[in-house]
């Protein structure tokens, strides 16, 4: 009985410690915006042709892309998540689009502070960032989840 | 594409105005080799860099370009000069106003120069766009995908199918007039249409598109519409066909006119670094002499091209043209320049993520006539 009681509490700190590694390595790739801004939220193929540099309406409103090259690891989870190609593969299709069919290609930002001050001085613009960034920020806000998962 | 501008007729403009292009264009290549190209690639955040910065309100692209040209063995008749060395740079600038949108493009070498496209547009709908102006032909996949932009083909040559007009090509591949194009979303795919509509090319010593800049010769309708299916919409593949009907006038002593029918299919798809490239394309003309004679003809074309990324730097390339049915041809006749068959293997190493290098070896056929022929090309986007 003593066995089987000790057996029960190893199992269950050895549970309750897999959830919180996994809480700790859950991350959530949010598209934020100012906020002030009142942009309805984007569907990953909504946000995938904006960062193309394909322009949309929706909800009436015409949202400006940001494209957040601050940091390898968020930039490289956008690529296969949200756009599904190469940083090549994405640079040549993004010249490709424009060029074909007219448009603007998205602004890069690799200043996390200098993109932050542009998304909450500009309500029309979004980008995408991991969900504690725009908690962390009172000027910003996350309009919807665009990838949710662990970092392998 | 640069090879066969080595061909091209001097028609459009004075001498003075070809030392004029040449200093431009030579100018500008000039200040672009300066720019700096330490950024070698060396992942992806080296790849990109801030941009967006021109003050502009829409789209700048500059596309600056210089190859050079070595032929040789050329058997028996050497209609092509044995070397050059062609420095181009293609202007693009693109703008939204509300529902309307503006494209151009612009394109001086020392050895032509024209605007390419030059579109007013207006959005119909999410997902339609009604242009007027001058737009390239919705022939096939290549003449949509790269335009005059040296930098995006990972080759130096275009196929000779879809050589421009000015190059000796024989299928227009510009028009004057209306055209419809769009996406419709097909769940996470997309159906890119396109139908066009307008002016086509005359022939006076090979295919001449209507100039906007000097319009006159005499001018007959073309229609032409393409259809691609993209597995994920704005991805790299696609899967296509496209077709054309084109009335041709002509200044030629023995012909006046040409009916052309053009149906084609296409074929582009990316498997880890690999990437394919296919078309068919099959030509249908009847030629009307002055006399009211009628000749029928046609032809098929098709080229595979393979290409092999090793890293983000190094691509290799390789293609394989054969025109079938071309060899008595009475339309291809009035092409002497035209490459009919095409063996070519060539390498690119990007410098940077707006800088490439290109090396490129070839085994061309035209009509009665054959050589080698080797080239290199420095080729960038900026900004």
């Amino acid at each position: 009985m003593k066995l089987l009681r000790g057996l029960c509490i190893v199992g269950l700190l050895l549970l309750l410690g897999a959830q919180s590694l996994w809480a700790i390595t859950r991350h959530s790739l949010v598209l934020a915006t100012s906020a002030n801004s009142s942009m309805p939220a984007l569907t990953v193929q909504e946000a995938r042709k904006l960062f193309l540099g394909v322009p949309l309406e929706k909800g009436g409103e015409h949202p400006v892309p940001l494209l957040n090259i601050s940091d390898p690891l968020i930039f490289e989870v956008f690529l296969q998540k949200v756009a599904f190609m190469s940083a090549n593969a994405y640079e040549s299709q993004t010249i490709s689009v424009v060029f074909r069919l007219g448009g603007k290609r998205p602004e890069s930002f690799n200043d996390l502070k200098s993109l932050v001050d542009t998304l909450q001085q500009n309500p029309g613009t979004v980008t995408y960032l991991w969900e504690d960034q725009v908690r962390a920020n009172q000027g910003l806000k996350a309009v919807n989840v665009l990838w949710q998962g662990a970092l392998e | 594409m640069k090879c066969l501008r080595v061909r091209m007729r001097q028609r459009y403009y004075p001498a003075i105005f070809k030392t004029l292009n040449a200093a431009i264009v030579s100018g500008v290549c000039a200040v672009a080799t300066l720019v700096p190209v330490s950024s070698v690639a060396e992942g992806h955040m080296g790849h990109m860099s801030s941009h967006g910065g021109t003050g502009l309100p829409g789209d700048l692209l500059l596309f600056p370009a210089v190859t050079g040209i070595e032929r040789f063995d050329q058997e028996p008749r050497k209609k092509l000069s044995t070397g050059d060395v062609i420095p181009e740079i293609n202007v693009f600038y693109t703008t939204d106003y509300q529902r309307f949108r503006f494209l151009g493009e612009w394109l001086v070498s020392t050895k032509t120069h024209n605007l390419e496209r030059f579109q007013l547009g207006m959005h119909v709908g999410d997902e339609a766009t009604l242009w007027l102006g001058r737009f390239h032909n919705p022939i096939g996949y290549w003449n949509m995908q790269f335009h005059h932009g040296a930098f995006l083909q990972t080759t130096i040559t275009r196929p000779g199918i879809m050589a421009f007009e000015t190059a000796g090509g024989v299928i227009p591949n510009h028009l004057t007039g209306f055209l419809w194009e769009g996406v419709h979303e097909l769940g996470e795919g997309g159906l890119y249409y396109t139908v066009g509509a307008g002016a086509g090319p005359q022939i006076n010593k090979g295919l001449e598109a209507f100039n906007l800049i000097e319009p006159g010769g005499s001018r007959r309708p073309g229609v032409s519409f393409r259809l691609g299916y993209q597995p994920i919409s704005y991805g790299v593949d696609e899967f296509g066909i496209s077709g054309a009907y084109n009335q041709i006038h002509s200044d030629e002593l023995a012909v006046k006119n040409v009916n052309q029918f053009v149906a084609s299919a296409y074929a582009a798809k990316q498997i880890q670094s690999l990437r394919l490239l296919s078309e068919i394309v099959y030509v249908n003309n009847t030629l009307e002499s002055p006399l009211g004679g009628k000749t029928h003809d046609d032809f098929l074309n098709a080229y595979g091209q393979v290409e092999w990324d090793l890293n983000p730097a190094w691509t290799v390339v390789g293609r394989v043209e054969g025109t079938f049915g071309g060899r008595d041809d009475p339309y291809l006749a009035m092409f002497p320049k035209y490459v009919e068959d095409r063996f070519l293997g060539g390498i690119r190493y990007k410098l940077n993520h707006t800088n490439a290098l290109k090396l490129e070896a070839s085994r061309d056929h035209l009509r009665d006539d054959h050589f080698g022929q080797v080239m290199f090309q420095w080729s960038a986007v900026f900004p």
